[in-house]
């Protein structure tokens, strides 16, 4: 199992060298650069210009400054901002808690509401219950995010004349503050999870439900609870474990754009803006810990299809 | 037969299943008993509504309804005990072992587990105890090595040792009844001999009452002390075993008995069949439900439905050459159980 591990470990490694080297090359097809964008409407001249680019390091071929940024990223040095000056490092992990909790929040948000419709609709399948609770789930699913968080800010708005706070406060310092800023980009980012993983859930237990060793556990005699519990449902966890992981890559996604419209001062927004900013270094950093991140969670979740089913450990054991 | 107030006596059972083309009736009005202690093997083609008869006794049809008639175990209807009370009976009073053990074990809990789980639900036994009463069950089913076996998850075990496993869990709570549907079916020919032994072993042992589905003329002759014939959802012939199989009465008991192939066939002979197909519960015949199938049917088969004819003694065949009425008599005896050329004398009719 370490062995198994090790190497999904390498594995990962490998795909984010990758990453790297796809987002350093395509971020210089876009045209205009960190220093057109700072210069722009300043009137500066071309050898200005071309000052602030090779202080930057921009003047030299792109593999040049992919080398040297591998180097120094090996070494824990991810570079600094055009702008401030700071280092990426320090820009990010200020900023990281808060991306963490948004996606955190609408991740658990969608799992438990997910997992609880999807139980009810496959329980009660073929009632109206299972319809009402199809349709939610198609329709949030065709929603995107941000439309459903910008519908519900104006509901709230027109209809209770309330909206939530917009500058930002840690849970340790107001929590009610705080909840009420979370509440709606959490909603909006986790209601499409939680209609994937409701569709899942459903579709997964009624399958399991049908099958032969159910009809073994209830000729002992069990009841619905130790039939769906016990057995049903841990057969179909591997299904919407799965979608969890992938969902967790919309949800990072999700966050950029909603902590922009919810003005929250996470990695989201600040990779947001560094896009826009041409400013390099942050927009790979961002990149390399994005991906890093899902990479992990697959690793994780690779790890939990082991613990729940034995027919996986064993297969891994024996090295295939 | 036996003279003992027999333990499961189902009447005039009537189980149906709602499809998109409307609602079939998969066992018509069939009625047999069990006693205690006897093995009844129920025998009949895919489609003869044997497994769901069993089903309904179970009261595990997932979509199908008893519609009609009653299950009577003891003396509690079973069609109408409601599900708390039918909680109770299953596992502790009445055990089932299924067709495909590879399918029927959940692949993610030990066999250990699992049998645990049988012992538990019916009785107040602590983790420990349980624990060792499922090794014990274990051996007694003969698996080797039972300590560890009972830690095996079922994707570890072949198919004869996971049909062990599940009459290990069957036998957990000392049933009254087991009902076993096609437990040797998914099995090798020489682990079949080994279950098969197994289980007459066992119910020896227990004292236990068997009803036992099969498709196998050769398993019915080995296990069961009595036979009931299913064809299309409704009896055709019950009877002893040995009654039933030397002096086979009805027309479809001689087809079914006459397609087992013998070991001195030709190579180059075609294997004896029934010509035809089980018909489709959509569209069950007119009268006669094997009629169109029959080598023996003539003009009153189509048209009317023969009753159960009560022959002998605890022998009843469903068939109109049985008919000792005026209407039937000339037809019943004309045709006789050879049977040959019973269509051509249809002139002979009395009425």
């Amino acid at each position: 199992m370490i062995r198994y591990v090790l190497g999904r470990l390498v594995y990962g490694l490998v795909v984010l060298a990758l990453v790297t080297v796809f987002v350093f090359v395509a971020i210089t097809f876009i045209p205009s650069d960190a220093v057109d964008v700072m210069l722009a409407d300043t009137g500066a001249t071309e050898e200005q210009a071309a000052a602030m680019r090779s202080e930057l390091g921009l003047d030299r071929p792109v593999w040049e400054q992919l080398g040297s940024f591998l180097g120094n990223a090996v070494q824990g040095d991810f570079g600094r901002s055009f702008y401030t000056d700071e280092p990426v490092v320090d820009l990010f992990l200020d900023r990281i808690p808060i991306t963490l909790q948004l996606g955190g929040l609408a991740l658990v948000i969608g799992t438990v509401l997910g997992l609880v419709l999807g139980i009810i609709a496959a329980v009660r399948r073929g009632t109206a219950t299972d319809g009402a609770v199809r349709v939610t789930a198609v329709t949030f699913l065709s929603v995107p995010n941000f439309v459903l968080g910008l519908l519900i800010l104006t509901a709230l708005g027109l209809w209770f004349a309330w909206s939530p706070p917009f500058v930002y406060r840690g849970p340790t310092e107001d929590f009610v503050s705080w909840a009420q800023h979370m509440a709606i980009p959490a909603i909006a980012l986790g209601t499409a999870s939680m209609a994937g993983i409701t569709r899942m859930t459903r579709s997964s237990l009624l399958e399991n439900l049908g099958s032969q060793y159910i009809r073994t556990v209830r000729a002992k005699g069990a009841g619905e609870r130790l039939v769906l519990f016990k057995h049903a449902m841990r057969n179909s966890v591997i299904a919407v474990l799965t979608l969890i992981g992938v969902d967790l890559a919309t949800v990072l996604g999700g966050t950029v754009i909603l902590e922009q419209m919810f003005s929250l001062p996470g990695t989201g927004q600040l990779v947001y803006q560094a896009v826009l900013d041409r400013d390099y270094p942050v927009v790979i950093a961002c990149t390399i810990f994005y991906a890093g991140l899902f990479i992990v969670t697959m690793i994780i979740i690779d790890l939990l299809y082991a613990f729940i089913d034995p027919r996986i450990r064993a297969a891994r054991e024996a090295g295939r | 037969m036996t003279g003992t107030v027999p333990l499961l006596e189902v009447t005039n059972l009537r189980v149906r299943f709602p499809t998109r083309q409307g609602p079939v009736e998969a066992v018509s009005d069939v009625s047999f008993d069990v006693h205690p202690g006897e093995t009844v093997a129920v025998v009949g083609e895919s489609g003869s509504g044997k497994s769901v008869t069993a089903l309904a006794v179970m009261g595990l049809l997932d979509s199908g309804r008893v519609e009609g008639g009653s299950i009577r175990y003891r003396d509690e209807d079973l069609a109408s005990v409601g599900t708390k009370r039918m909680r109770e009976i299953r596992g502790e009073e009445i055990a089932m072992v299924f067709q495909n053990p590879m399918t029927a074990l959940d692949p993610l809990y030990t066999v250990g587990n699992q049998i645990v789980e049988a012992i538990r639900l019916h009785r107040e036994t602590g983790r420990k105890e349980a624990q060792q009463r499922a090794v014990d069950l274990l051996r007694e089913v003969g698996l080797p090595d039972p300590e560890r076996r009972a830690r095996s998850y079922p994707h570890e075990l072949s198919g004869g040792q996971q049909q062990r496993v599940m009459i290990a869990i069957a036998l957990a709570c000392n049933p009254s009844l087991l009902i076993a549907d096609e437990p040797t079916t998914a099995l090798d020919v020489t682990v079949e001999a080994q279950i098969l032994r197994l289980m007459r072993t066992l119910q020896r042992d227990h004292g236990t009452a068997m009803l036992f589905i099969t498709h196998d003329m050769g398993v019915v002759a080995e296990m069961a002390d009595r036979v009931v014939v299913m064809y299309a959802g409704k009896v055709v012939e019950q009877g002893r075993v040995e009654d039933v199989l030397n002096d086979p009465q009805n027309p479809y008991t001689r087809a079914l008995l006459a397609s087992i192939p013998s070991p001195t066939i030709s190579r180059d002979a075609l294997m004896p069949a029934i010509r035809g197909a089980v018909p489709s519960l959509l569209e069950t015949p007119s009268g006669c439900r094997f009629h169109p199938r029959c080598p023996e049917a003539f003009d009153r088969c189509p048209t009317e439905e023969p009753p159960l004819f009560d022959i002998a003694a605890g022998r009843d065949s469903r068939c109109w050459l049985h008919d000792r009425t005026p209407a039937g008599a000339v037809r019943g005896r004309a045709a006789g159980p050879s049977g040959e050329g019973a269509s051509a004398l249809g002139v002979g009719r009395a009425g």
